[in-house]
């Protein structure tokens, strides 16, 4: 039997180092085996492989071979990329030295080191990313290392390269399969939740745990102008809570009205970030993402500064926050729909029974009182005696105070008017008390047609006005008001406006006439809008659509 | 706690506006016809006898009205826009504060 030339066991040690790699060996293992053949194939004495982390910057692994662990562990920690290693990290090109110690950009070696002359480093290179380099040194003999050395140690890299690109990939893979899993886990806890409250803060927690964020905060919108943090989480955000932003001046605005997500590495560079926010958090970098449903923008989370050395968010955690934003948008549409079915029943409810006790004063109370009187009429016409005819004339007169407020009561609960004749009648009766009684001028224009609105509409819309024309005895101290009704395509709008001392209507803390005003509407897919400030009068819009 | 209401000092004019019931006083806010804002400070210690009048003739804009014996000078005479229930829980509630 021939025995083998020494290229033909290099060509076999190459073949052995590259099944290798499609076995079931662990990284650490197979990049070990690639170093240890790399050595053997170009007679080196000592070899290393070193692996670039992903940021780039330093060794995350350091392989040897030829060192034993005795002058392993008197050498002490890995190298830190300085001097020759450093060299070839940050110029990733094959280096062939006869000396390492007359390379100027050497720092020499530490204490106990095994003394290294001849030296051939190759980067490991994939698709011009660098993962790393290959060093062998001290070949046998005395000799340098040589163009076909550094040839072969080029094809044993790009297996290695390889291999750890797949190893990269299958962890970068099994990270976002656990976080899929935590994902899915947290969307099905929200699917359960149906208080909107509760909901919105398990969203901000549980997306907070998530992206292991500083902070978290759910923007839904208050009014048309502003956005509100219905929910928050993080420490230093939770003075955020219940805040309103306006839509215009603030990223979270832009977000929900592009209807698409960012991510923001600087936000001190993006002018459209809210100052205020960001401030109050110390905000380094950002997260939004618009909740979307079916089409509809509902709302908008913002979440800020990754925790951890790189406050930085990667497009892997965008990407889960949009994809937890998908789920969460679908589950607080549906609480928020729960909770507008709950609402719409209150309000029919209580109408309902205004209606009733109105009813129920005006026919029964009312006939009976009326009865009443004209039985005390015939009376005073039989009673004989000034004692007895003036006790009949108080009776009567008290008979008569009393019918009137009953009668008041009645009108104020439901007036009979706005179910028999509709809106306009009910609103020139409404208008013409009002300026009996405070004296203030009230002009009302109804700009509509003898027609019937819808009934939920008429209701709404009455109450709106009542509501309006009661905040400005209360808070106007106007001396014209007036109240228009118009039309304008497929809707119909109220319009109250005074001459008062208007208000800050984004500051406004009074009870609930505005925020009930604006719940009423929100039933019936309209819009409420106030126009004010201070000295300057306010107009209130309320608009619905009418099929 | 406020209230929309008118009214009224002996024969003065009648004012429309708030009610506002705090610290052991009571501040009426509004407006006259002819008149421009004014702000009227009444201390319950101020007050004397308070009542619901219902008779018609003493009524104030038609409704159910609240009199007031003020101390230094002319009855004040007060009625609710909110409701006639309102005008009953104004009056407990100055029943109240007048005892504490
Ligand atoms: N027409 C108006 N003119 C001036 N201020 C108003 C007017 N309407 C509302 N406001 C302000 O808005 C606040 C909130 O109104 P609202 O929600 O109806 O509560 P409330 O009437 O119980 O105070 C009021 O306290 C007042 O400061
Ligand atoms: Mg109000």
């Amino acid at each position: 039997m021939e025995a083998a030339t020494p290229s033909q066991n290099r060509l076999r040690a190459l073949l052995e180092a590259s099944l290798a790699i499609s076995s079931e060996l662990s990284l650490d293992a197979l990049l070990r085996r690639l170093v240890e053949a790399a050595a053997e194939l170009t007679g080196a004495r000592y070899g290393a492989l070193g692996v670039i982390d992903p940021s780039g910057s330093q060794l995350e692994r350091f392989l040897t071979t030829g060192i034993d662990d005795e002058t392993h562990a008197a050498i002490g920690e890995l190298p830190r990329g300085r001097g020759i290693l450093g060299a070839l990290i940050r110029d990733a090109r094959p280096l062939r030295l006869h000396d390492l110690k007359d390379d100027q950009r050497s720092v020499g070696f530490p204490p106990n080191h095994p003394p290294m002359r001849s030296f051939l480093g190759v980067p490991i290179l994939l698709r011009g990313v660098a993962y790393g380099n290959f060093y062998l040194t001290e070949k046998a003999g005395d000799e340098d290392f040589t163009e076909e050395d550094q040839e072969l140690v080029t094809l044993l890299a790009g297996q290695a390269a390889v291999a750890i690109e797949n190893a990269r990939l299958y962890e970068a893979s099994q990270q976002w399969s656990r976080q899929l899993e935590s994902l899915n886990e947290v969307g099905n806890a929200l699917a359960t939740e149906t208080d909107l409250d509760r909901l919105l803060d398990l969203v901000a927690r549980r997306l907070r745990e998530l992206l292991g964020a500083r902070f978290v905060g759910v923007l839904l919108p208050a009014g048309d102008a502003a956005l509100r943090f219905a929910a928050v989480a993080g420490d230093e955000g939770v003075a955020l809570q219940g805040r309103t932003i306006p839509r215009s001046a603030s990223k979270a605005g832009r977000v929900i009205e592009r209807g698409r997500s960012e991510r923001i590495d600087s936000v001190l560079d993006d002018p459209e970030v809210d100052r205020e926010v960001s401030r109050a958090l110390g905000a380094r970098t950002g997260l939004w993402v618009p909740l979307v449903v079916r089409g509809r923008t509902i709302g908008v989370i913002e979440v800020h500064d990754k925790l951890g050395a790189d406050a930085r968010f990667s497009d892997t955690d965008l990407r889960i926050a949009e994809t937890f934003a998908t789920r969460a948008a679908v589950a607080v549409d549906l609480s928020q729909r729960i909770a507008r079915d709950a609402l719409r029943r209150v309000v029919d409810a209580q109408e309902r029974e205004r209606r009733r006790l109105a009813r129920e004063l005006h026919d029964e109370t009312g006939q009976a009182l009326t009865s009443i009187l004209l039985g005390l009429r015939s009376l005073e016409e039989v009673v004989q005696g000034d004692e007895p005819r003036e006790a009949t004339a108080k009776l009567r007169e008290l008979v008569v105070a009393t019918l009137q407020d009953v009668r008041q009561l009645a009108v104020e609960l439901r007036p009979k008017v706005l179910d028999d004749f509709g809106l306009v009648p009910a609103l020139e009766r409404l208008t013409e008390t009002f300026g009996a009684q405070t004296r203030i001028d009230v002009q009302f224009e109804p700009g509509l047609a003898d027609e019937r609105l819808p009934g939920e509409v008429e209701t709404a819309l009455y109450r709106i006005v009542q509501e309006s024309l009661t905040n400005v005895v209360k808070h106007a101290q106007a001396a014209h008001v007036s109240v228009l009704l118009t039309r304008r395509g497929g809707s119909v709008a109220a319009v109250i406006e005074d001459d008062g001392r208007g208000f800050e209507p984004g500051e406004a803390d009074g009870g609930f006439g505005l925020e009930g005003m604006r719940e009423r509407i929100q039933l019936l897919d309209g819009t409420l809008t106030i126009e004010s400030a201070p000295g300057g009068g306010t107009t209130l819009v309320a608009e619905v659509p009418v099929r | 706690m406020s209230y929309a209401v008118v009214w009224e000092e002996g024969n003065g004019p009648v004012f429309a506006g708030r009610l506002e019931l705090r610290d052991g006083r009571l501040d009426l806010i509004g407006t006259a016809l002819g008149s421009g804002p004014t702000r009227r400070t009444l201390h319950f210690s101020e007050l004397g006898p308070v009542w619901v009048e219902r008779r018609r003739t003493l009524r104030l804009v038609g409704r159910p009205t609240l009199v007031a014996e003020v101390a230094a000078g002319p009855r004040l005479r007060i009625s609710s826009l909110d409701g006639a229930g309102a005008l009953h829980e104004l009056a407990e509630l100055l029943h109240a504060s007048a005892a504490a």
